[in-house]
């Protein structure tokens, strides 16, 4: 009862004008990156940051959330019309959802998946508004040393579920724990690795880095390749799907989004795996596996009503315990710091005009991309239409202006520049981005809980593994670094 | 001179740039380490201010020395992008992105934004003069009006407008 009138508390602020201004913003500039290729939710967050600083914290979060979840909504439409996912979350979408347009039923299939994500995200707010409120209660009685195991778990998860090699996103996150602690720290006021530059004393700032490794790095990647990218030219008619698709979609729907709530709880996860699980229990289960593939509706629904259920668990970690599960959800808490709100368990009762103005927003923000999305959908094809040598100029400029207008120092430019390149490099070499981005933020936090969690024990590392909420993440964390391990000693037993 | 290119381009091309980083990350896991260990490790009991970093960067070394045994171990550096990058564009859009910050506040915005542009589209893109020259003009403005006045960005105003 509390959750409902906290809700409807929610809800006076999110249809506040201005608030509704914000959000429609958020979807809109959301779905538009989400059906762009080449700039996805990381860097447009990052990018857009600078901007929201004359806004009230409030506004500034609905905004940036509804461009997430916007993102999730826009990169079906690329999957579908041109065969390219928009943004991760959507790659399994391209084995029917283009099939389908390819057999002129382009209309139904993005129709299906506006509707399977609006009812995904639907179930995954309601969960939101019951979950995160008991997590954050239950993490008021985590000390440094439960928060601690907890960011190891998480950052143990991330590397585990990168898509190559778990060393290399190893490496990548010790390499965002080692960015993380240039600059003063705080507890001796020394100051680390910044070799007397007066702009490294407070450390390398996240969004510039954010626009490099994401931004500017996919630029340099497409300019970088001759591969160019064919538009369906036939014209889309009928979004509304039938009874029979409605028919076929109902169970999908519904188990994208189960699954796709309940596994965007585990940090790193990320909006793309639980897509293709949803996918492959789909094959599983249907009387008819072989028509997968070849442009059937429940390809479509379910893993749409999965990848935006995920954008709404995501949020859980981020909101309830302030420990963001992917790049984004990084980038967001250290906008939430940027505005002075102390992310954490301690956020809800702090700032309840933040946690349930950004949830009833959420809401709205889903009603309006179903409102705006489909008769927007002609419009969206003739953005994909845009010429890439005009896009990335555009995409370029839009970077620099949004470092530069950080501090209103080229600096920041600079080193936006120069982690473009390092981004690029490291793509190349087939090393993952997520889990620097996000050792990176929470590296200093770490740290400070690492310090603080010994100086309680006396020095002793035994402080994790006798505080049963601590045991249970430290486990975790070591079961996800050995399990390929053990893989590798069951495969050679059983060879 | 030719014979020399030719050479050139076919060792870049054969280099493994996947083993080369994992020296890279090995070398700089043993000078952070160093630098850590110079910063006060400080006890077990109230950690130093090199404490974290001496760990993460012993952490580095030793993920990258497992990688560089493992990587001695496959024959095929399965890891490697061997795919071909048209490595013109990239370096002329670097060269364009740091000249691009470093005129930005001497120039200022709109001057600087316009010739930005223009070297993008004629460059990169290959398109005619006029288009470019035209897209960058558009560009300026509109940038301008969209950051400078709508959302109160402090642009840079430059040398012409002081």
């Amino acid at each position: 009862m509390e959750n409902i009138s906290n809700l409807i508390f929610g809800l006076n602020i999110a249809l506040q004008p201005a608030n509704l201004f914000f959000c429609f913003m958020g979807v809109l500039v959301g779905t538009l990156i989400g059906v762009l290729p080449g700039l996805g939710p990381n860097a447009t967050i990052a990018l857009l940051l600078p901007f929201t600083f004359k806004v009230p914290p409030v506004s500034a979060v609905i905004m940036l959330a509804g461009i997430y979840y916007g993102a999730a909504y826009g990169g079906s439409t690329t999957s579908i019309l041109v065969n390219i996912p928009g943004e991760a979350g959507s790659v399994i979408t391209c084995m029917d959802g283009h099939q389908m347009a390819l057999k002129g039923r382009a209309g139904p299939a993005l129709g299906i998946s506006a509707f399977g994500s609006f009812i995904a995200g639907t179930f995954g707010i309601v969960m939101l508004v019951f979950l995160a409120p008991r997590l954050a209660g239950m993490a008021l009685m985590f000390g440094p040393p439960e928060f601690c195991s907890l960011m190891a778990m998480s950052l143990c998860l991330v590397t585990f579920l990168a898509r190559g090699s778990m060393v290399k996103a190893l490496i990548m996150a010790t390499l965002g724990l080692l960015l993380g602690t240039v600059g003063m720290d705080l507890q001796t006021a020394k100051v680390r690795f910044s070799y007397g530059t007066p702009y490294l004393f407070d450390g390398i700032p996240l969004v510039p880095v954010v626009m490099g490794l994401f931004g500017i790095s996919e630029v340099l990647k497409n300019i970088g390749s001759e591969v160019r990218q064919s538009i369906l030219e036939s014209k889309i008619k009928g979004f509304l799907p039938t009874l029979q698709d409605w028919k076929d979609s109902a169970f999908p729907i519904i188990r994208g989004s189960l699954i796709g709530f309940f596994t965007g709880l585990i940090p790193g996860i990320g909006l793309a795996t639980p897509t293709f699980i949803v996918y492959g229990l789909e094959t599983r289960l249907s009387k008819h596996p072989e028509k997968f593939g070849t442009g059937i509706i429940e390809g479509v629904a379910a893993p749409e009503a999965c990848n935006n259920a995920t954008a709404s668990g995501l949020f859980i970690p981020l909101l309830s315990l302030g420990i963001p599960g992917s790049a984004a959800m990084a980038l967001f808490l250290g906008a939430l710091m940027i505005y002075g709100l102390e992310p954490g368990p301690l956020l809800i009762s702090n700032h309840p005009e933040v946690f349930w103005g950004v949830v009833a927003s959420m809401y709205v923000g889903n009603a309006m991309l179903l409102v705006l999305n489909i008769p927007l959908i002609p419009l969206w094809v003739k953005v994909l239409k845009i010429p890439y040598y005009l896009l990335f100029p555009l995409i370029l400029l839009f970077c620099c202006v949004g470092a530069y207008s950080l501090n209103n120092n080229s600096s920041d430019v600079v080193v936006m520049i120069t982690f473009g390149i390092v981004g690029y490099l490291l793509r190349k070499l087939k090393y993952e981005l997520p889990p620097l981005v996000l050792a990176f933020v929470l590296g200093p936090l770490f740290e400070m809980d690492l310090r603080r969690s010994l100086a309680l024990s006396r020095g002793s590392f035994s402080i994790f593994f006798v505080r049963p909420i601590s045991i249970f993440f430290i486990s975790i964390a070591i079961f996800v670094l050995a399990l390929p391990l053990i893989k590798k000693m069951l495969e050679k037993k059983s060879a | 001179m030719k014979a020399f290119r030719q050479g050139l381009k076919n060792k870049i091309k054969n280099a493994n740039f996947g083993k080369a980083t994992l020296f890279f990350w090995l070398v700089t896991g043993i000078y952070l380490a160093e630098e850590s260990w110079r910063l006060d490790l400080g006890t077990l009991n109230q950690p130093g201010s090199g404490f974290f970093p001496f760990l993460a960067s012993m952490l580095l070394f030793f993920l990258s020395l497992i990688l560089l045994v493992q990587s001695g171990f496959e024959k095929k550096e399965k890891a490697q992008d061997k795919s071909r990058a048209n490595y013109r564009n990239i370096i002329f859009c670097l060269a364009c992105l740091y000249v691009y910050a470093w005129i930005f506040e001497w120039l200022g915005f709109v001057p600087s934004t316009f010739l930005f542009i223009i070297l993008l589209i004629k460059f990169i893109g290959k398109k005619s003069w006029i288009l470019a020259i035209l897209t960058g003009a558009l560009t300026a403005i509109l940038s301008y009006i969209f950051f400078g006045v709508w959302l109160q960005a402090a642009l840079p105003r430059g040398i012409f407008w002081r």
